[in-house]
This record gives C-alpha cells, structure tokens and sequence, in this order.
C-alpha cells in the first residue's frame, strides 16, 4: 500500500496536478477502496462509479486534507460518504430490518477451505438488505467502531450495534443455509 | 484492538485473520480513465458566493420583497402562505446552503471533533425547521423577519464550519506524516 515516493511529496506532485502522481496515488489506493465500493453497494457497476467519483472527489480536494488523518482513513473516508450518500438516494434502511433470524441465535462453521469460504461469505454479504450489508462491511471488514459508524450513516450509537448484531446474524443464517 | 478481538465470535475471527481475501477484487481500466476524463474538463465555475455577499443579496431581496409584499397584500389576500417563502427564493437560497454546507461537512470528515460538527449542524436544522413552521403561521407582516432568522440561521451554519475549517493545521504545517493504516 506505500506510495513509491514519500506521501507528503506525493499529495504536492497531486496538487500541482501532476498526472503521474494521481496515477500513483490512484494505484496505491484503488484497490482497497475499490472492494470497500463493492462490499458497500453490492454490485460491480455501481461499486465502479462510486470510485471514480470519490477519486475525482478526492483529487479535487486533496488540498483539504489536514493532518489529523492518516490519508489513506481521509481517502477511505470520502469513498464511504460517497457510498452512503449514493444509497441514500435508493433509500438506505437502516432502521427496520426485522426478521424471524433476529433473536434466534445462528451458529456459524466456517468451511475447511478458506478460499472457499470467503468466497462464500463474499456471496452471502451480497444477499444481505443494503443497510445490514454497510453497516456489517464497516464494522467487521473497516474497522469502524459503532460511534464511527453511527456518525457516518447518521444513526444513534445503539442503532448502530442493534443492526449490526442482526446482520451478523442474518448473514450467519444465509451462510448456514449454504 | 485487543478487546475487540476477545470479543470476536468465530465469523468475525475468521473475517479478520482472513482480512486481505476479501481485497482480491481489481476496479477496471475505465474507472482511471473516467477519472482522467473527468479532470482533465475544466471544472464548471461553481459559483461561489462570498458570505458577505450572499448576506448583501439577502438583504437587498428580502428588502425589495418587504415593499412586493406589502403592495401585492393590499390587493390580495394572500391564501398560501408557502408562496411566501417561495417568492422570497427560499427555496433557491437553501439550495445553496445545501451545497456550501455538504462539500465543507464532507472536507472535515476526518476532523476529531466531526461528531460535535455534525450535533452543532442537527441543532441549528431544527431551529431552522421550527422557524420554517413559524414562517407559514405568522401574519404577513411578520413574515420578514422570520424569513431573516432562517437565513441568518443557515448563515451560523456556513460560519461555523468555516471556522472550524480555518482552525484546522494546515498540510504545509505537517512535520511528519504518520504511516498509513489501512
């Protein structure tokens, strides 16, 4: 993930406009923001957009970027916003998600194969509704904490871990159920 | 980190050893070259309104609109009271709010203090929402002055995210660059 020339050059060479140095800067990041697009929208072609438009986005504003963030959690940042505010618009449900997996307990055996088994929770993640997808991707994959989270999709703390316990829940169930 | 983890159940366990796998996926080609594309067009002349400007048109409108309204009440009643707010542009004016305030919320997002930015915008939307409520039931007359608490309202808005924009260090500032993690 390191840029091949010192990050704070790097964000210079960007801002003069510098083409090589966006290419750089797009190559070391495009990947992880990418799959962050995937796993939030739930489908390739708009996981695609999502990039591009954060990434304009990003270049656009790289003379905001202040060091209180590293700025891969500032890009990763900007790529999340872009992500909710385009659910949003297709009506993100965050808030009443309920079903008969709430407050049954699933268990969860992960397969021998890893690949596999990865695969198969990337799978099952694709099935999840979209606010039980984002929310578990922040949590379990980012590495948000709920308060993060609650800031980001504009929900209460304790929303935030409510859904999160019944998305995990919820894709537990659709992995058992193969 | 640690306390995190001890609180894992196995699916997440298995998430976070395994986190990389669920990386592998690669954007196509034509998502840089729309990037290009798209920066290399000259970027459309947002219109960017100075606050001291914007409070001058404000006043200069609300103004002709105290005189319009006064003359245009003596003939007719006026009925709909919405249609105060919409003569007034107010609809246009919080249209540009909307903007100013989006693109300096989405430059702080990494600012430590961003959950206290956003309490501070979530109180003033519900001043402005209750003034929005007072404007359709105030008498005519006082329509004005309503009209000048939401703008000014929307106005703190703006302010305040530019201070704490203009308290924020500076990139040039930065002495060393602290290791990315991702």
């Amino acid at each position: 993930m390191n840029p091949p020339i010192g990050q704070q050059e790097l964000v210079r060479s960007c801002l003069r406009g510098d083409r090589a140095a966006q290419a750089s800067l797009y190559e070391s990041y495009s990947q992880a923001m990418f799959n962050i697009c995937l796993r939030m929208m739930g489908n390739r072609e708009e996981a695609e957009d999502a990039l591009q438009n954060a990434f304009v986005d990003i270049f656009r504003k790289l003379d905001s970027f202040r060091a209180e963030a590293t700025l891969g959690a500032w890009i990763k940042r900007i790529v999340v916003n872009h992500c909710i505010n385009i659910l949003k618009k297709r009506k993100l449900d965050t808030v009443d998600l309920m079903d008969h997996h709430g407050r049954v307990p699933v268990s969860y055996e992960p397969a021998e194969d890893v690949s596999d088994e990865v695969r198969r929770i990337k799978r099952a993640m694709r099935k999840l509704p979209d606010g039980y997808r984002v929310i578990f991707s922040l949590y379990a994959l980012e590495g948000y904490d709920h308060k993060e989270i609650a800031e980001i999709m504009q929900i209460s703390e304790g929303g935030s871990k409510s859904q999160y316990s019944r998305a995990k829940q919820k894709l537990k169930s659709l992995l058992g159920d193969g | 980190m640690d306390k995190r983890r001890m609180e894992m159940d196995g699916l997440e366990k298995f998430i976070a050893d395994q986190r990389g796998q669920f990386d592998e996926e690669k954007p196509s080609a034509k998502v840089w070259e729309g990037i290009v594309d798209e920066l290399e067009v000259p970027q459309a002349k947002v219109r960017k309104i100075s606050p001291n400007w914007l409070r001058a048109i404000a006043a200069v409108g609300l103004l002709l609109l105290g005189a319009g309204i006064g003359a245009f009440a003596v003939v007719q009643n006026l009925e709909n009271r919405d249609t105060y707010a919409e003569s007034a542009g107010l609809g246009e004016l919080e249209d540009y709010y909307y903007q100013e305030v989006n693109q300096m919320v989405l430059q702080l997002a990494s600012n430590p203090d961003f959950r206290s930015i956003q309490e501070e915008l979530s109180r003033i939307d519900g001043d402005i929402s209750e003034l929005k409520r007072e404007l359709k039931l105030v008498p005519v007359q006082s329509k004005e002055q309503v009209l000048q608490s939401i703008i000014s309202a929307y106005d703190n808005k703006v302010q305040m995210l530019e201070r704490v924009m203009e308290h924020s260090k500076p990139f040039e500032q930065r002495t060393h660059e602290a290791p990315v993690n991702m």
